[in-house]
């Protein structure tokens, strides 16, 4: 609790968790229930298992920053390009100066921050500013730029603006103080830009200023196109330059729609296209798990792949949810607690340590269903009876025969790209047909063993090559193999046997390379014999190369500790419909009690059937369980917020607040002589045994928890009273009841039914299901309709 | 009026009889606040320059205690008194010493000095600095001082003017419009007469020889004629010029390589008669492609002049492979981009937002139970409105209520509720067979009501708000009213979007195109 304080007053965290009530002090938490004894796991399981995360993650999240460090370098040159030369390379005899604009589309942080590093790096290229000196005989030393920043927030009028504007450059750095004491009244005014312009003229080296607005679309249109107005006016004497970082396609053009030609007209605009969209994604994941030159400790299946190709069709092919999806599914791999051999040292310095730890007596429930696996996987039945040492062997083992399985598909699938993109050539990618589809999907299908057809059809292109792609083909691969056989001479022959078949192939005359436009890979009329003859023998070999090389990643020992297979993605996180789940949990509050229950269960379950120790639970009382879960309960059993969202999805477009504290006033009252019949049979059933033992809960924990929870349980077991009883007993009871109370009680009982909806409708209202309407006394409005049972 | 900087000319050589200028030209859009407009007003007319080892002091007067002129109008009248005094001491010194100084002209015997003040952008005064507005007007008579303001202003007058009359009524100058026979003369007259200032990388160092002086001339005068009809304003047709000159007479000054390698003469000769027609005939299709692209700045002019460069030794190719080799180069600067594929590339959920918002924003909101209903009794949807729809005005009344379509009233505002029901039956229609597969979703009609109640749905929706794609109208704010929307996509890319999607646009339309 303190530190929960603590963090609610410490201004920099940016998301503080407060458990529900009474968290700390809940003896029966199921927490408990997640022992290290209860699971096969290691004592240091979880620790070693993020440790192992961390490893692998970080692996892959360098991999990918790298690949899109490689993306993002052309266009971050691009724009410095555009920005040094933005003063120099004017053409003559424009009429009046032109503002050099270089607008940025579908940027983000990462290449901002690449423009930002390559525009403050003092050593320009060499090759630019030799060629701008050639023609302008400029001195050789780089010009250095200044560059602020300025964000939607700084700008809501024109002098904030150009305050802002002002005031960056003049106080960048402390060297540039004012060298007299400034009277702030008697001089320039801070938003003036004949102070930029004074300042400007004081330095002594010529520098450009830039300018860089960061979400252009969120800025005033109206702000702006002054500020552009009054820079322009200035444009002849500060060498300004303004870089806009816009979020919007590059085509219907955010600058043409919003500002009027006046403005467009003071600006030279030079549009820069960051690489964006699926094709982007697309490199990120074929070059981060299926590029023969990187092995990520961890591969992804094809229910993440699937999940992936789908987010970034449907809703954002961002980098940034990219990233987010594969350490997701990174975190979720390592759930499993087998994963802490995903990297076999198991948290200790070497693999003598390893074994150590893994012979110990606190690690027996890890290493059991270690043994368990290997035992059944295992093809030799004398072997099942390991060693310890064997244990760690066959492991490793495991390990480097599904990295040798990996490494075949990589190459596989590096090959069957190769003669897609060469042979199809690019761009021919519609999807019209099943086999045109893009990469990932191909990847996606070779993953699940689905590859037959397409492996058949790419060696029938193959077969159908012309000669000039069927050049192509072969180079690229002859190519590929080199590269591959640096590393490991495994493909040594097959570079040989390609380069042999080129040098069948008749010579291209110029008929054919005029003809290599059009498309007429699948026509084999007019080809060459020997042509003919090369492509049909390597179209053999093609198919049986990818058969050989395109497995599944999802057999042999051990596999699940490197590859998620088809386990899906907990999509919910990435992508949770909150609005819909609060009325789910309103709607059926004990759904979610019970689901939550089963999930604990079930992990003590696997726990009992691993060590046999305890006595597992027998299937009446599952039977029973399951039965009292699938029971609707009725309206009066629901908390009470839940009792006022059932009354409110029965009522219409306005809800009369005076009916509905009528309605749930009539429910609670049914639910107080629930409750008191329940305590009147205790009572009884306390004097008929009085030696009845304590009750405990589900898992043997003695009840101790609040108010709400313990109503539920007594209600639950006051319903099977009554069909027992009988609705005419009850009701005699009822009247009994009610006879006993005085009227102190009543008042309190009225003052307690008030409360209780008040919480609840403010609770509701806090949650958003409530709107007032301002007009009518007494009346709300719904905002929820049409919820499906 | 619109005469812009040009006539300062006048102000400036002018030489009066009895009276030596000072002025002050300001422009009322960067003059934002009343203290910039005082500061900048005074510091012109006492040609003072603010420096930064001063501290960007302003003109302190005569005094030296720092006199502050820009706090109120009051202090402003002031300080054009000092202004007028100083400026009057500084002429009466300087005839003294028979020395002229400043930028009047003067003569040695006494002179005046006078003030004028020229407020360029004159309607943004209006907006800017309305208490300004009528003391301008009266300017002279309230700092009693010879001062004389001039606004200039494409706005006229009468909508300038502040109301009841407060100011007095100006000499009003319309400014007519620039003839041909001017406007060339102005356009010729930016032919830079020392070349070898302009140099520029990727432009020929002989582009502005002053011998192409002439062809400059016949080639401003068929720009004129082709751009005339779209646009007289001198300034773009400079702005074109700039852009297609370099690459006009690229071709001649190919020639002139090729013939001074060969002949051992180095001097560039004007064109003969019968290049220049053909130069002009070759170039006139691009003038026209200029014109379309520069206009309203699809790009800039250098860009548009390395796209366009015309292919090398052009004149030495017959005229008929010279004309295609031009239009072979137009051609492939025109195929640099594909227009379409970058909204094509939006996300599939953006487009089904961008459609349901086209459709929210057209589409009267009472009639979306017609368009989209699909009740269990309506499975068959009723295609609407046959013919004789009962909206259109009989034959024979004068349709003086005739309802004007609203595509082309502009997109209406639509509450996010309303958007994510029609995106709900889009995406039922025509998105449910496109998903991942999910076999928690038993009841018709359940998956996509999750998917549009998921955070991708609200997250999409602002994405495209933020590109502007879609237009905010109520404020971001106020958090406990439903936000609402505007669609910003035109009804042509909607189609397109639509298309890509499979979604027939003009189906769910109530009023068909």
């Amino acid at each position: 609790m303190q530190t929960q304080d603590r963090d609610l007053e410490d201004p920099t965290q940016t998301c503080v968790y407060i458990p529900p009530y009474g968290g700390e002090d809940d003896d029966g938490s199921p927490s408990q229930l997640y022992t290290p004894e209860q699971w096969r796991d290691l004592p240091d399981g979880f620790q070693i298992r993020l440790q192992s995360y961390r490893a692998a993650w970080s692996k892959c999240l360098n991999r990918v920053q790298s690949i899109v460090h490689a993306l993002h370098r052309p266009v971050a040159e691009a724009v410095v390009r555009h920005v040094r030369s933005a003063h120099i390379d004017v053409l003559p005899c424009i009429p009046h100066s032109e503002l050099p604009v270089v607008a940025i589309t579908g940027g983000d942080h990462s290449l901002y921050a690449e423009i930002i590093q390559h525009l403050n790096m003092q050593t320009a290229d060499a090759d630019d500013s030799a060629l701008l000196d050639s023609h302008l005989d400029m001195d050789t030393q780089p010009r250095p730029s200044m560059m602020i920043h300025l964000h939607p927030a700084d700008c809501p009028n024109l002098a904030s603006m150009m305050k802002a504007i002002v005031t960056n450059f003049v106080y960048q750095d402390d060297s540039s103080d004012l060298p007299v004491k400034r009277r702030p009244a008697a001089s320039l005014a801070s938003y003036d830009i004949n102070m930029l312009r004074a300042w400007y003229d004081s330095q002594e080296r010529v520098q450009s200023l830039v300018i860089f607005l960061h979400d252009f679309e969120q800025l005033d249109a109206a702000v702006v196109q002054d500020a552009l107005y009054i820079c322009s006016l200035h444009a002849e004497h500060l060498p300004l330059t303004f870089i806009l970082g816009m979020n919007s396609p590059p085509t219907p053009s955010y600058l043409h729609s919003t500002y009027p030609r006046s403005t467009l007209s003071l600006l030279r605009v030079e549009t820069v296209n960051a690489p964006s969209g699926r094709d982007v994604v697309e490199e990120v994941i074929m070059k981060t798990f299926f590029d023969p030159d990187f092995e990520p400790d961890i591969m992804l299946g094809p229910g993440v792949f699937d999940f992936l190709i789908d987010f970034a069709t449907r809703h954002t092919a961002s980098l940034d949810a990219v990233i987010t999806i594969l350490q997701l599914a990174y975190m979720k791999h390592f759930t499993e607690p087998l994963t802490a051999l995903a990297h076999p040292d198991l948290g200790t310095p070497n693999e003598d340590a390893a074994r150590v730890k893994l012979q110990r007596a606190d690690s027996k429930p890890f290493f059991d269903a270690l043994r368990a696996r290997l035992t059944h996987a295992c093809a030799r039945p004398s072997d099942s009876n390991f060693e310890d040492d064997d244990s760690f062997v066959a492991v490793q083992a495991a390990h480097d025969a599904w990295r040798e399985r990996a490494r075949k598909v990589r190459v596989g699938l590096a090959v069957a790209q190769i003669v897609r993109e060469h042979g199809l050539g690019r761009g021919n990618r519609d999807g019209e047909r099943e086999e045109d589809a893009t990469a990932l999907e191909f990847v996606s299908r070779v993953l699940r063993g689905r590859s037959a057809r397409d492996v058949k059809w790419l060696g029938m292109v193959f077969k159908k090559l012309t000669g000039l792609r069927l050049r192509a083909v072969l180079a690229a691969l002859v190519a590929f193999f080199r590269m591959l056989n640096e590393r490991s001479p495994k493909y040594e022959n097959i570079p040989i046997h390609m380069e042999s078949s080129l040098a069948q192939l008749p010579d291209i005359d110029s008929r054919s390379s005029v003809e290599s436009g059009r498309e007429e890979m699948l026509d084999p009329v007019g080809r060459d014999p020997e042509v003919v003859r090369v492509s049909e023998a390597l179209s053999v070999w093609l198919v049986t190369f990818l058969e050989q090389h395109l497995v599944r990643l999802d057999e042999g020992v051990l596999w699940d500790l490197w590859y998620t297979g088809s386990s899906p993605l907990p999509s919910e996180l990435i992508n949770p419909a909150p609005r819909a789940t609060v009325v789910a949990g309103l709607s059926y509050p004990h759904d979610f009690i019970h689901m939550h229950d089963r999930l604990l269960r079930a992990h003590v379950r696997a726990a009992d059937t691993l060590h046999h120790a305890r006595a597992s639970t027998s299937p009446m009382l599952d039977a029973s369980e399951d039965e009292d879960n699938a029971r609707v309960p009725p309206l009066r059993e629901l908390p009470d917020t839940s009792i006022l969202f059932r009354l409110y999805m029965e009522a219409g477009r306005m809800v009369n607040a005076y009916d509905w504290f009528q309605a749930f006033a009539v429910v609670l009252e049914s639910q107080r002589r629930q409750l008191k019949r329940r305590a009147r049979s205790t009572e009884n059933e306390r004097d008929a045994a009085s030696k009845t033992p304590t009750r405990v809960n589900r898992y043997g924990v003695p009840k101790v928890d609040g108010r709400s929870k313990s109503r539920e349980d007594d209600t639950s077991d006051g319903e099977l009273t009554e069909q027992e009883n009988g609705r005419n007993t009850v009701d005699e009871e009822d009247e009994e009841v009610d006879g006993d109370e005085d009227e102190e009680e009543v008042e309190e009982w009225r003052v307690e039914v008030h409360a209780r909806f008040i919480r609840a409708l403010h609770e509701l209202d806090h949650m958003g299901f409530v709107k007032h309407t301002g007009r009518k006394a007494d009346h709300v409005i719904r905002t929820v309709h049409d919820v499906l049972d | 009026m619109g005469l812009g900087g040009i006539d300062l000319y006048f102000l400036e050589h002018r030489t009066y009889d009895s009276a030596r200028l000072a002025y002050a030209c300001v422009n009322a859009v960067a003059c934002f606040t009343p203290r910039l407009f005082y500061d900048t007003v005074l510091n012109a007319l006492a040609g003072w320059k603010p420096v930064w080892e001063d501290g960007c002091a302003n003109w302190p007067g005569s005094s030296t205690d720092g006199q502050r002129w820009n706090e109120n109008f009051d202090t402003f009248l002031h300080g054009l008194r000092a202004v007028c005094a100083h400026l009057q001491d500084d002429e009466d010194s300087s005839s003294a010493m028979a020395n002229v100084k400043g930028k009047g002209k003067a003569k040695p015997e006494q002179m005046t000095v006078r003030l004028a003040l020229v407020i360029e952008r004159a309607e943004r005064l209006k907006e800017n600095l309305p208490d300004l507005l009528v003391p301008l007007t009266r300017l002279a008579e309230l700092s009693q001082v010879d001062i004389v303001t001039i606004l200039i202003s494409d706005v006229r007058w009468e909508d300038i003017r502040p109301p009841l009359g407060a100011s007095p009524e100006p000499l009003y100058i319309e400014v007519p419009p620039l003839s041909r026979q001017n406007t060339l003369a102005m356009l010729a007259s930016a032919f830079p007469p020392d070349a070898s200032a302009l140099r520029s990388p990727g432009i020929d160092p002989e582009t502005y020889n002053p011998v192409l002086a002439p062809l400059y001339q016949h080639f401003i005068a068929t720009l004129y004629s082709i751009c005339a009809p779209f646009t007289h304003d001198p300034l773009e047709l400079a702005y074109i010029a700039a852009a297609c000159w370099p690459g006009f007479v690229r071709p001649l000054l190919d020639a002139h390589r090729g013939n001074s390698a060969e002949e051992g003469t180095d001097e560039l000769r004007a064109p003969t008669e019968d290049t220049r027609m053909r130069l002009l005939r070759l170039f006139t299709p691009t003038l026209t492609g200029a014109l379309d692209a520069l206009y309203p700045r699809r790009t800039h002019a250098a860009a548009w002049a390395r796209a366009h460069a015309p292919p090398p030794d052009l004149l030495s190719l017959p005229p008929l492979d010279a004309r295609r080799a031009m239009e072979e180069r137009e051609l492939e600067a025109g195929a640099g981009h594909d227009a379409d594929a970058d909204a094509r590339s939006l996300p599939r959920m953006a487009k089904f937002v961008l459609v349901a918002a086209f459709l929210a924003s057209t589409n009267p909101a009472k009639t979306d139970m017609r368009m989209f209903g699909r009740g269990p009794d309506e499975r068959v949807r009723r295609r609407r409105r046959k013919a004789g729809s009962p909206r259109k005005p009989r034959p024979g009344t004068t349709g003086t209520a005739v309802k004007i379509p609203q595509r082309l009233l502009g997109p209406m505002p639509f509450p996010l509720d309303r958007l994510l029901a029609i995106l709900g039956v889009l995406l039922e229609e025509h998105d449910a067979d496109t998903r991942l597969p999910a076999a928690q979703y038993t009841l018709p009609g359940e998956y996509t009501d999750m998917e549009i109640s998921r955070v991708t749905a609200y997250a999409q929706v602002m994405e495209l708000a933020s590109m502007r794609l879609l237009l905010r109208t109520s404020s971001g704010d106020k958090l406990d009213l439903t936000p609402t929307f505007k669609c910003g996509i035109s009804y042509e890319l909607a189609l397109r979007l639509a298309r890509d999607v499979g979604i027939v646009l003009n189906d769910l339309m109530w009023e068909v195109v």
